[in-house]
């Protein structure tokens, strides 16, 4: 084990450059799925007439954000969506930690909340919308509702979770509980916490998308509904690289940022 | 007891009496242990007397599973006493005291892992230590267990002798009397435990801590300790308490050529084999 976290830190501090780094057989593999499916849309995929071929697809993209909503729409998702993740994320760590911490905390709110975080995400948007309208407030609410979740069961599982271990060094260095806490605790469930933001991350964008879908009239999931009841395919698929484009970026900026915010934690993080 | 010990071979309890209540360290009366709840309660330890000068290296040797380690977590104040006192420098022990600090026996898992070598060392210095001479101190402790370069880096880059030397720095950094040792060598390789043998005994020397160091491993106890105890079963009280004749200064090869060794280590020998049968 010893061997392979020393490993581990010198491919991160001391490895190979940037362009050796890069992961081409990955890239090698997207470009080939691009291929196919160009290939897919021009012959089989044809018969449907839905199914747009790369080249529509990157025209009717091109479209959109130039001449028409892309941009303000992209905006207003990425807003909502990383606001009501920071929202979400206060609450769930204040929440997850109160509930770690205090032991009847735990014992009197627990059973409710396993009830409440299952009930399916979706069918809260229908109550949502009865509640707050057709608005971004409704949709605010719900992202900051369902991404609190992974959040505050991470943080109080990842306290509870701390190695006993830890908590007898901190005895016998005579810690006070505040500094068990903030030296001890915090830092120990910190790897736990950072999965469930990073899920709670992927919620979040995931439910600021259907709540625009059927909720709200704004932003990228709006313009994929708005696309596919136009039945104009080449613009809906353009919405949905872009959705994809969103998910796959805010996540890749949460590991880097962590990464680099965390890097005493070593590379298993 | 049915054995015969050694001319050189002194009584504990009779030297630290002679040597008087000014040098008394730590000091344990009647001391008895319950572990378990309900039926599975039973007694540990029963009616326990012991009295450890300043500036001594205690070895408590045992079977395994007489209570060693539950006696080692008692001393330390992080499991209760269930009857009798136990009192360091004369001021009662009720949870971990001031002045004693224990070392574990699983060195991976008691360094904070988020913490460098350094920062570890100085977790207990601050909420009492400025920051300057925290650090100061925090080096001067990985000096003493010859890490000086190794202060910036992670548990994780360290390999497990130098874990646990950075485990004993940061029990020095808070200049403790009472050093609680639980096995601390017992998952290290043959050489580097016998170079960090080495190395304790000067750091005792030098610091003038008590030590109290628990192992199963008599070789480890007759090397290191100025005087052993072994513990007989069950519940847990002391079965032998001797004064080691070994000189101050000890070494891997000679002292463990010399008569009074091979005779120490006989007696312990023969002491923890007549438990057995």
């Amino acid at each position: 084990m010893d061997a392979a976290s020393k490993s581990g830190r010198i491919t991160t501090q001391s490895g190979p450059g940037a362009l050796a780094r890069f992961n081409w057989p990955g890239l090698a593999t997207i470009v080939a799925l691009i291929a196919l499916w160009e290939l897919y849309s021009r012959t089989l995929g044809a018969r449907f007439g839905t199914i747009a071929s790369v080249a529509d697809i990157a025209s009717a993209f091109n479209k959109l954000l130039f001449e028409g909503p892309l941009l303000e729409q992209l905006i207003h998702t990425l807003t909502v969506s990383i606001i009501g993740w920071i929202i979400a994320s206060v609450i769930g760590l204040a929440m997850g930690a109160a509930i770690g911490l205090w032991r009847p905390v735990w014992a009197y709110t627990m059973a409710s909340i396993d009830v409440l975080r299952s009930i399916p995400s979706i069918s809260l948007v229908s109550i949502a919308l009865m509640v707050f309208g057709f608005s971004s407030k409704m949709e605010m609410v719900i992202v900051v509702y369902v991404s609190q979740w992974p959040v505050l069961l991470a943080t109080a599982g990842g306290i509870r979770a701390v190695p006993g271990s830890y908590l007898e060094t901190a005895r016998t260095v005579r810690l006070s509980n505040a500094a068990m806490t903030f030296k001890i605790l915090l830092p120990g469930a910190l790897p736990s916490i950072l999965v469930g933001l990073r899920l709670s991350l992927t919620l979040a964008i995931a439910l600021a998308v259907v709540a625009e879908m059927v909720g709200n009239p704004a932003g990228l999931g709006f313009g994929l509904v708005f696309s596919q009841q136009a039945i104009q395919p080449a613009q809906a698929f353009a919405y949905l690289v872009t959705i994809g484009i969103v998910g796959w970026g805010l996540n890749a900026a949460f590991v880097l940022i962590a990464g680099r915010l965390f890097r005493a934690y070593g590379p298993a993080l | 007891m049915a054995m015969t010990h050694h001319d050189d071979v002194v009584d504990a309890p009779r030297q630290s009496a002679i040597a008087g209540k000014a040098d008394l360290a730590f000091r344990c009366r009647s001391l008895s242990v319950d572990l378990g709840l309900g039926d599975t309660r039973r007694r540990i330890i029963n009616d326990l007397n012991l009295e450890l000068p300043k500036n001594q290296f205690v070895c408590i040797l045992g079977e395994s599973g007489v209570g060693k380690t539950t006696l080692l977590r008692v001393f330390g104040g992080l499991v209760p006493a269930s009857e009798g006192t136990i009192e360091l420098n004369g001021q009662p022990v009720s949870g971990p005291p001031s002045g004693a600090v224990f070392v574990f026996q699983n060195y991976a898992a008691s360094l904070l892992p988020w913490r460098t070598a350094r920062k570890n060392v100085e977790l207990g210095l601050e909420a009492s230590v400025g920051k300057a001479e925290r650090q100061a101190r925090a080096l001067e402790a990985l000096k003493q267990v010859n890490l000086s370069n190794h202060a910036n880096d992670y548990p994780r880059q360290l390999s497990g002798g130098m874990q646990q030397r950075v485990q004993i720095a940061r029990a020095l950094a808070l200049n403790p009397q009472l050093l609680l040792m639980d096995e601390p060598f017992g998952a290290l390789d043959a050489m580097t435990r016998e170079n960090l043998q080495v190395e304790l005994r000067r750091i005792q020397q030098a610091s003038g801590a008590t030590i109290i160091f628990i192992t199963h491993d008599v070789d480890e106890a007759v090397f290191l300790a100025d005087r052993l105890i072994v513990l007989r079963s069950k519940p847990a009280n002391i079965g032998l308490d001797v004064v080691s004749p070994l000189p101050r200064e000890r070494d891997q090869v000679h002292t463990k050529e010399t008569p009074a060794y091979l005779e120490l280590r006989h007696t312990i020998y023969e002491m923890l084999r007549s438990r057995s049968e």
